[in-house]
C-alpha cells in the first residue's frame, strides 16, 4: 500500500518534471527562432541598404531612360524610321512626389476571395486580377491616366515609329529588362532548378502573347476578338517589334499599345521544366501549372507573395528601367465580405478602403447632417479622409427597342421623364453619382455639355405617351394601345428585369414602379441571380433592365452601339440600338485618329443617343475610398481612381 | 454484428451510385453555366465567331458539350439540322434566345452534324449555306488526343500533329458573308473534297452507335474518371480539385473540430451540473442561458461580435481581437509559436459563434442521459455502499450517462467538411463552406461534386457508425 503510494508520487512527480522541461525546451526554441528571424530581417535591410548604395548607378541609368524619350537613338540602336517622330508623348504624371518616404506600406483589402487565375489570356482571370494588373504588368506603352488618357507615353517600350497609314507599328523596348524571380513557387525545389537564374525579357516574350493569343487553342477568345485585324507581327532582334494590322482603324493604336509580355520561359514549360510539344502548347496553356501561383509580369510593383486564402504581396521592383513608386509594398489580405472592409478601415488593418453607399451613409453623412459626429469616430477627428471620386462607370436602365413598348423613341424618352434620377441618386446612392446624359464619363472632352438633362416630369411623359397613342380607353387606370394594327388594344405592362445583389437597385425599381403607376403604366419587378441575368441578356429576353456599363477611355463604339451588333446572337447591343446617323459616325472614328476631329464626332454622337434615349441614362459612379492620415498625395486618375496609386505616398507611421 | 456491418457497407455502394447520379442531374439541369461570377457592371467583352471557338474547346475540354445521360444523336436528321441552322442564321421568324439556343446546340453537336452540314452545302437557301460552312469550321475542328501527357509517344506526336495541321487547314476554309459567289464556291469545294476524304470518320456501326448512346455523355465521362479517383480541375480555376479542397480542409477543420471539442467540453459539465441539481433554480437559469443562446442566429452573433470586440470597435476598451481572417498580414515573420498563438487569437471569435449554439442541445442530451443513469439501480447500491456524491456521479453514472452524446459524434461527421459557411463569409476564412458557395454561383460543376461526393461518403459512414455505436453501447441493440 505505501509502496504503491510512493510509486505513484515518483511517477506523476517524473511526468511532471517532463512538462515542466518540455515547456522550457518550446520556449528556448521560440526565442531561438525569434533571433533567427530578426537576424535575416537584419540581413535583408543590410542588402537593401547596400543596393541604395549602388543604387547612384540605378539612378543614372533612370536618367537616361527619361532621355530616349527624346528622337535620338540609344547607342547601337538604329531607328528603322528615324524621320517619323516618336509617338509617345511624356508621361503626364510623375512619381515619387519629393521628399516621400520611399517605404511606405500600403495595405487595402480584397474582397473578391482568392483570385481565379493569373494567367492574363485566359478568360477566368476575372477583372478583379486586373487590378493587380496595372502594378505587376506594364505594357507597351500606357494611357497617361491623370491628365489626357488620349495622350500615350511608353511603358516598356521608349518609343513607337507608327507608318504606313497607322497600319505599321514598330516599337524600341527599353534595354535591361529582365523578368522578376517568380513568386510561389519553391526555387530551393530541385524540380524548380531550371526556374533560377536571370530571365532577360525580350521582344520574343511579346510575340510569345501574342501567339498564345491567336493560337486557337487557347480559351482567349474575348482577347482575340479584338486582334482580327492583325496582320502580322515580328521580333526584329530582341528590342525591336513590329506589328502590322490589315486596314488602318483607330483601335489598332490601343490594342498595338497593350500588348503585353508573357514570359515564354515560363509558359512553354511543364512544372518541370520540360516543353510542351508545339501542337499540344495551346492546350496545355490552358491549364498551365503556373496560371495559379502568380501574377508574372514586369512592371513598377512585383508580385512576391501570394499565400492563397489568405494574402497577396506586391514589392516594388526596382530594377525597372522607369520611375520608382513611392509606395514600397502593397499588401492585399483576401477576404469576402466588402462590410467587413469598414471594420478593418477603422482598426487599421488595411490603411484604405472602398465603403459601400450604406455604409457611408451610417458613417459619415448622417453625423455629416447632424453636425454631431461621435467623439472618437476616425472619420470625424483627422485620422481617416474618404474622398469620392468619379469612376469610369455609369448606370442606366435600358430599354428593349425590339419590344413593340419601347420602340417608339417617344417611349422612350417618356420612360425616362418618369425616372426621377435627382431624387433616387441623392437618396438612394447618397449622392454618389454624377447625372450624365451619354454615355461618355462627364470629365471627358466628347461628352457635349451643351446636351440638357431630360427633366423629370411626369405630366411631360404622359402627354409623350398619348403622342404615342398610349390612353386609358377602358377606365382601368392603365394605359393602352393596339401594339400591331387590327390587333385588341393591350394595356402598358411591362417586366423589368434588375440582378440580385445590390441593395440600391430594388428602391430604385420600387420608386420608378410607383412613378409610372400614376401615368397609368405597370411594371413588374423580377430579380435575377447574376448568372441568369447575363443568360436573359445574350438571349435578349427583357423588356427593360438595369444595370451599369463599365467604360474605359474613347472606346471603340462598334460593338455597344452600331446596329449591325443588334442581330448578332449573345451581341452587346441588347438594347436593340439602330441609328444610321450613328453608325455612320461609329464607322467614321474607327478611321479618325485627329483628336479635334474625334472629339467632334463623339459628341455629335452623344447628341443622338441621347436625343434617341436607347437607354435611360442615369449616372457616373463615384466611389468612396477611404484612406488613413499617412497615405499622402492621394492623385485619382481619370480611370479606375480608386485603383492606381502610383503617385501616392504613406509616410512612416509611429507604432 | 460483422455480418450486418459487411452488409451496411456493400449497401452504401449502390447508395452511393444513385446519390451520385441524383447529383450530377441536379447540376447539370440547374440553369446558368459556368463562369466567372463578376457581380454589379456590366463590361465590354467582344462576342462572336472566335469567342464561339474558344467557348467550345472550354466545354469540349469538360464535355459540357456532351448529353447529360444518355447520347442520341446518332438519331439525328438532316431536317433537324437544317431546322436549327435556320434558327441559328435568322432564316424565318425565330427571337434572339431561339436563336442563342439553335446556335449552342450547333456548336455542341460537334461531329455528329458534320455530315449533315455538309449536305446544306448544296441548300438553295444562301444564308443556310453560309451557316452551315460557319458551323462546319466549329464543329468539324476534332480535339488533341490525350493533349496533357508530358512524355507523349512517337505514334503520339504525329497524330497530334496531323490533328493539329488539319484543324489549322480547316479553320482557312471560310469566307465573309460579302465575299463574291466566285469565292465561296471555292471554299464550299473544298469542304466538300475534306468530306469525301474522311466521311468514314462520322459513320457508326451498331456497336459504334450503342457505346455512343451509354459512353458518349457527361456521366459517363465523369464516372471515367473518377473509377481512378481522378476529381477533375476546376472550371474556373483549372486548378485539380483535390489539392485545394485538402488546402481548404485545414481551415474548416480547424473551426469544426476546435468548435467541437470546445463544445463538448463546455456542455458536458453543464449538462452534468443541470442533473445533479434537476429542477433547482440553478438548473433552470442554466437551462433558460442556454436556450437564449441557442435562439440566437449565429450570423447575428457574429456581427455583434465584431462589431464589439474586434479591433476596429468603437469602444476602445473591448477592442481585443483580429477582424478576421486566419492571420495577421505579418505572421510570416513570427516564429512558429508565435503564429500559433496568432492564428488562435484569430480564431476565439468565430470559434466562439460556432460552439455557442451547439451548447444548449449537447448540455440537454447530457443532462437527460444522465437522469436516466442516476435512477438506475446500480447507482442506487453505489450511494447504497456510502460512497460520496462526487464518486458515485464521476465514477459510476458518468460513463454510461456518456454514451447517448458520444453516440451523436457520428452523426455529426458530415457537418464537420461542411464548414460553416456563414462563419467564414463573416470572418472571412477561405475554408469549404465559401469555396462551395463561391462555386456554386459560378457553377463549377467539378468543384461542387467533388464537395458533395465526399460529403456523401461521410454522411454514409456516419449513419454506419451511429448505428454501430448504439450497439456497442447499447446491449439491448443486437443487428442480425
Amino acid at each position: 500500500m505505501r509502496n504503491d503510494s510512493v510509486l505513484r508520487a515518483v511517477t506523476l512527480g517524473a511526468l511532471g518534471l517532463v512538462v515542466v522541461m518540455l515547456v522550457v525546451v518550446i520556449v528556448q526554441m521560440n526565442h531561438l527562432e525569434a533571433r533567427f528571424i530578426g537576424q535575416e530581417q537584419q540581413i535583408r535591410a543590410l542588402g537593401e541598404a547596400t543596393d541604395k548604395l549602388s543604387a547612384g548607378g540605378l539612378r543614372v541609368a533612370q536618367a537616361a531612360g527619361v532621355a530616349t524619350v527624346s528622337d535620338a537613338p540609344p547607342p547601337g540602336v538604329k531607328f528603322l524610321h528615324p524621320d517619323v517622330p516618336n509617338f509617345f508623348k511624356p508621361k503626364g504624371t510623375h512619381w515619387p512626389p519629393p521628399g516621400a518616404n520611399m517605404e511606405g506600406v500600403l495595405v487595402r483589402g480584397w474582397t473578391y476571395g482568392d483570385p481565379k487565375g493569373f494567367n492574363p489570356l485566359l478568360e477566368n482571370n476575372g477583372y478583379s486580377v486586373e487590378f493587380v494588373d496595372l502594378y505587376v504588368s506594364a505594357s507597351l506603352g500606357g494611357m497617361n491616366a491623370w491628365t489626357n488618357p488620349s495622350d500615350w507615353h511608353g511603358e516598356l517600350a521608349y518609343r513607337v515609329e507608327i507608318t504606313d497609314d497607322a497600319k505599321e507599328f514598330t516599337f524600341y523596348l527599353r534595354p535591361g529588362l529582365r523578368w522578376p524571380a517568380p513568386a510561389n513557387v519553391n526555387l530551393d525545389d530541385p524540380a524548380h532548378a531550371w526556374l533560377k537564374g536571370d530571365h532577360p525579357l525580350t521582344a520574343d516574350d511579346f510575340t510569345f502573347f501574342l501567339e498564345m493569343m491567336l493560337n486557337p487553342q487557347v480559351e482567349a477568345g474575348p482577347h482575340r476578338n479584338y486582334y482580327q485585324n492583325l496582320d502580322s507581327f515580328k521580333a526584329l532582334d530582341a528590342t525591336t517589334l513590329v506589328l502590322r494590322w490589315k486596314e488602318k482603324q483607330y483601335t489598332n493604336l490601343a490594342q498595338s499599345m497593350v500588348v503585353e509580355p508573357l514570359p515564354k520561359f515560363i509558359y512553354t514549360r511543364d512544372e518541370h521544366g520540360v516543353p510542351f510539344p508545339k501542337e499540344t502548347l495551346g492546350t496545355n496553356f490552358n491549364a498551365h501549372w503556373f496560371n495559379n501561383k502568380a501574377r508574372m509580369g514586369v512592371g513598377p510593383y512585383s508580385m512576391t507573395r501570394y499565400t492563397p486564402g489568405s494574402q497577396m504581396v506586391l514589392t516594388r521592383n526596382d530594377a525597372f528601367p522607369d520611375e520608382k513608386p513611392a509606395i514600397k509594398t502593397l499588401v492585399y489580405p483576401i477576404y469576402t465580405d466588402p462590410a467587413q472592409t469598414l471594420l478593418k478601415l477603422k482598426a487599421h488593418e488595411v490603411t484604405i478602403g472602398e465603403l459601400s453607399a450604406g455604409q457611408y451613409r451610417e458613417e459619415i453623412l448622417r453625423y455629416r447632417q447632424s453636425g454631431h459626429p461621435p467623439k472618437d469616430s476616425p472619420f470625424f477627428d483627422g485620422r481617416i479622409t474618404c474622398e469620392t471620386p468619379q469612376q469610369s462607370a455609369y448606370r442606366y436602365i435600358g430599354w428593349n427597342a425590339d419590344r413593340p413598348y419601347f420602340a417608339d423613341k417617344r417611349v422612350r424618352r417618356a420612360m425616362t421623364m418618369a425616372f426621377d434620377r435627382k431624387r433616387i441618386l441623392e437618396n438612394v446612392y447618397m449622392g454618389l453619382g454624377t447625372l450624365v446624359t451619354g454615355p461618355f464619363p462627364p470629365n471627358a472632352p466628347y461628352n457635349d455639355p451643351s446636351v440638357e438633362l431630360i427633366p423629370y416630369d411626369l405630366d411631360g411623359a404622359k402627354k409623350l405617351l398619348a403622342e404615342a397613342g398610349w390612353s386609358d380607353t377602358n377606365g382601368d387606370g392603365l394605359l393602352d394601345k393596339a401594339l400591331r394594327p387590327g390587333e385588341p388594344r393591350k394595356p402598358f405592362e411591362f417586366t423589368f428585369l434588375i440582378p440580385q445583389g445590390s441593395p440600391e437597385i430594388p428602391v430604385l425599381a420600387n420608386i420608378l414602379r410607383d412613378d409610372l403607376l400614376k401615368i397609368g403604366v405597370k411594371l413588374d419587378i423580377e430579380s435575377a441571380e447574376w448568372s441568369l441575368f447575363l443568360k436573359r441578356m445574350d438571349e435578349k429576353d427583357f423588356d427593360a433592365y438595369v444595370a451599369a456599363w463599365t467604360v474605359g477611355w474613347d472606346e471603340d463604339l462598334f460593338q455597344i452601339w452600331h446596329s449591325s451588333q443588334a442581330d448578332v446572337a449573345k451581341g452587346s447591343n441588347r438594347v436593340g440600338f439602330r441609328n444610321k446617323e450613328a453608325d455612320r459616325i461609329i464607322e467614321t472614328l474607327r478611321r479618325t485618329f485627329d483628336q479635334g476631329e474625334r472629339v467632334k464626332l463623339l459628341q455629335a454622337f452623344h447628341r443622338i443617343v441621347a436625343d434617341e434615349q436607347p437607354y435611360s441614362f442615369f449616372s457616373a459612379k463615384k466611389v468612396v475610398i477611404c484612406h488613413w492620415k499617412e497615405v499622402e498625395n492621394t492623385l485619382f486618375a481619370k480611370l479606375f481612381p480608386n485603383v492606381n496609386t502610383l503617385p501616392w505616398s504613406v509616410a512612416r507611421v509611429e507604432p | 454484428m460483422k455480418a450486418y456491418a459487411l452488409r451496411r457497407l456493400l449497401l452504401m455502394i449502390p447508395t452511393f451510385l444513385g446519390i451520385s447520379l441524383i447529383l450530377f442531374l441536379i447540376l447539370n439541369l440547374a440553369p446558368g453555366r459556368p463562369g466567372a461570377q463578376q457581380s454589379g457592371d456590366l463590361s465590354q467583352s467582344m462576342r462572336g465567331e472566335v469567342t464561339a471557338e474558344s467557348y467550345k474547346i472550354f466545354r469540349e475540354q469538360f464535355h459540357l458539350d456532351k448529353p447529360i445521360l444518355f447520347n442520341t444523336r446518332f438519331t439525328l436528321t438532316a431536317a433537324e439540322v437544317r431546322a436549327q441552322v435556320a434558327a441559328a442564321s435568322g432564316v424565318g421568324t425565330t427571337t434572339a434566345a431561339e436563336r442563342v439556343h439553335a446556335q449552342e446546340a450547333l456548336e455542341d453537336l460537334g461531329g455528329a452534324a458534320v455530315p449533315f452540314l455538309v449536305g446544306l452545302l448544296d441548300d438553295p437557301e444562301p444564308k443556310l449555306r453560309d451557316a452551315a460552312t460557319y458551323f462546319l469550321r466549329i464543329d468539324a475542328v476534332r480535339p488533341l488526343e490525350d493533349p496533357f501527357d508530358s512524355h507523349p509517344s512517337a505514334s503520339l506526336r504525329s497524330r497530334n500533329l496531323a490533328i493539329d495541321a488539319e484543324n489549322a487547314e480547316l479553320r482557312t476554309l471560310r469566307y465573309v458573308s460579302d465575299a463574291p459567289e466566285a469565292t465561296k464556291l471555292a471554299v464550299i469545294a473544298r469542304w466538300k473534297s475534306w468530306y469525301v476524304a474522311h466521311h468514314a470518320r462520322f459513320e457508326h456501326d451498331a456497336l459504334g452507335k450503342l457505346s455512343m448512346f451509354f459512353l458518349d455523355t457527361r456521366f459517363a465521362a465523369y464516372w471515367r474518371n473518377l473509377a481512378h479517383l481522378d476529381f477533375g480541375v476546376s472550371l474556373i480555376s483549372r486548378e485539380p480539385v483535390v489539392p485545394t479542397l485538402v488546402s481548404k480542409l485545414k481551415y474548416s477543420l480547424t473551426l469544426s473540430v476546435g468548435s467541437l471539442v470546445l463544445a463538448y467540453l463546455i456542455a458536458i459539465p453543464l449538462g452534468v451540473f443541470s442533473a445533479v441539481k434537476k429542477g433547482t433554480r440553478a438548473d433552470r437559469v442554466v437551462t433558460l442561458g442556454l436556450f437564449m443562446l441557442y435562439s440566437l442566429p449565429n450570423f447575428f452573433v457574429a456581427t455583434i461580435l465584431l462589431y464589439f470586440f474586434s479591433t476596429g470597435s468603437e469602444w476602445q476598451s473591448l477592442r481585443s481581437f483580429p477582424t478576421g481572417g486566419w492571420s495577421s498580414t505579418g505572421a510570416a515573420e513570427l516564429t512558429t509559436l508565435g503564429q500559433w498563438r496568432d492564428i488562435a487569437w484569430h480564431l476565439v471569435l468565430p470559434m466562439g459563434c460556432m460552439t455557442y449554439n451547439s451548447l444548449a442541445a449537447l448540455s440537454r442530451y447530457m443532462r437527460s442521459g444522465l437522469l436516466e443513469v442516476i435512477q438506475a439501480d446500480y447507482v442506487r447500491t453505489a450511494r447504497a455502499k456510502g460512497l460520496s456524491e462526487g464518486v458515485v456521479i464521476g465514477k459510476h453514472a458518468l460513463r454510461n450517462g456518456l454514451l447517448p452524446i458520444l453516440t451523436l459524434l457520428a452523426g455529426l461527421l458530415p457537418s464537420i467538411l461542411g464548414g460553416s459557411v456563414i462563419i467564414e463569409y463573416i470572418f472571412g476564412i477561405q475554408g469549404l463552406g465559401l469555396w462551395v458557395v463561391d462555386s456554386i454561383n459560378q457553377r463549377d460543376y467539378n468543384v461542387i461534386l467533388a464537395i458533395e461526393l465526399f460529403t456523401t461518403v461521410l454522411v454514409l459512414i456516419g449513419l454506419l457508425l451511429t448505428d454501430l455505436s448504439y450497439a456497442l453501447v447499447d446491449p439491448r441493440i443486437r443487428y442480425e
